[in-house]
């Protein structure tokens, strides 16, 4: 499959120079790097899918590994300006409309580097939750794969925060794909109120299902 | 006795999952009393007593006034613990869009920050916090909605599309209870 990536999408480089025409195909072979002559590809998650990047215009001798590490720039700064916003309940927030944006803007791309990014132990708590909660909101389907991949990864990571915020993330999405992972986390979960939360969104995953295979009949 | 629900704004500043090793025993760190923020020396509560329908009710109820819907997480705790500490209680309405809701609304009154901060004493290690989904809160909106019970024309929420699917969902429940009826 081969994503084109309009030129008004892609980030300046430093010199404030933009590429043009790139090309974004998704190879999902388990390779650790591999490059071709025509581009370079590397590993966005060790032992899964590569992205590569295929230039076939570039401006003066910007290259090509600038576009994915902006990418990865553009993630971290989205979170650090975040710290500054109040969200409040029921209310969405300006690093919501943004983070929706980023991932509009970048597609899966986008979701590696709020994972980089997110599952920092510095970041705010406060946005790690809104960021994994928008995650499951969002409605951009080239992105849902990754998104939810992402969301059950984090079922599994050393913050119960962020344990939290994946559950929620994926209470959002309703995706009875996620079952599971949900289980497998239940099982695992040491803190009994998040074991909870775990149950709930199990039992939501499970109804969706039901619902979904009566609906089928 | 009854039972008193308060809505957690900032459930992840509730309880640490981390120890804490400067905190002197018996203190409780200072992130929770961020869910206790008053106003006017109030704080704002809900009678609830064992029934999950109530809490179901409630967070429909707060979510109806709010742009989008989100999980509604919360604590419960026993009236009796105000007692102890010498916290008075008011019956005042609420001011969400559904009136029964409403009338289960509770102020805690003149909160001193010595009580407040014995109340947060007591609430913090003892009291876990649960959680409504989002797709619950919708659920119950919807039925609320659809009961006649809040007025669909007052709901804030502001995705067009969520209102529309749930305009859609409304009046499905709405065309099947006058079949059954």
């Amino acid at each position: 499959m081969i994503y084109t990536i309009d030129a008004d999408k892609l980030p300046r480089s430093q010199d404030g120079l933009q590429l043009h025409n790139a090309y974004v195909s998704k190879d999902d072979r388990i390779n650790d790097t591999a490059q071709n002559d025509q581009g370079l590809v590397w590993p966005i998650r060790s032992g899964s899918a590569t992205i590569e990047i295929r230039p076939t215009y570039i401006q003066n001798s910007t290259t090509v590994e600038q576009i994915v590490p902006e990418i990865f720039r553009l993630a971290d700064l989205l979170f650090k300006s975040a710290k500054a916003e109040m969200f409040e309940y029921g209310v969405e927030s300006e690093f919501s409309r943004e983070l929706d944006d980023f991932v509009h803007k970048f597609d899966h791309i986008a979701i590696e580097a709020i994972r980089r990014v997110a599952f920092q132990k510095d970041v705010d708590q406060d946005v790690l939750l809104e960021a994994l909660r928008t995650l499951g909101r969002i409605e951009h389907s080239p992105s849902y794969i990754e998104r939810l991949r992402l969301l059950q990864m984090g079922l599994f990571a050393p913050s119960a925060q962020i344990r939290n915020g994946a559950a929620l993330g994926l209470a959002y999405l309703d995706d009875p794909r996620a079952i599971p992972f949900i289980k497998q986390a239940i099982e695992r979960e040491k803190l009994s109120w998040l074991r909870r939360y775990f149950q709930k969104v199990l039992d939501q995953l499970e109804n969706t299902l039901k619902c979904r295979a009566s609906s089928d009949i | 006795m009854p039972r008193l629900l308060r809505h957690l704004r900032k459930k992840n500043r509730w309880q640490s999952d981390e120890p804490l090793p400067w905190l002197e025993e018996g203190d409780i760190p200072a992130d929770p009393l961020d869910n206790l923020s008053t106003l006017q020396n109030k704080l704002s509560v809900f009678e609830v007593n064992n029934g999950l329908s109530r809490i179901e009710r409630v967070a429909a109820a707060m979510a109806a006034k709010k742009e989008l819907i989100q999980e509604f997480d919360y604590i419960i705790f026993d009236q009796e613990l105000l007692e102890e500490i010498g916290i008075t209680i008011s019956l005042v309405d609420g001011d969400t869009l559904d009136n029964k809701a409403n009338s289960w609304h509770r102020d805690l009154i003149q909160l001193s920050a010595t009580k407040l901060v014995e109340l947060a004493k007591r609430l913090v290690p003892t009291t876990e916090p649960d959680q409504i989904l989002p797709k619950r809160v919708r659920e119950v909106l919807i039925n609320t909605v659809a009961s006649g019970e809040i007025d669909w024309n007052q709901v804030n929420l502001k995705k067009e599309r969520e209102r529309a699917e749930i305009e859609t969902e409304i009046e499905r429940l709405r065309a099947l209870r006058q079949q059954n009826s």
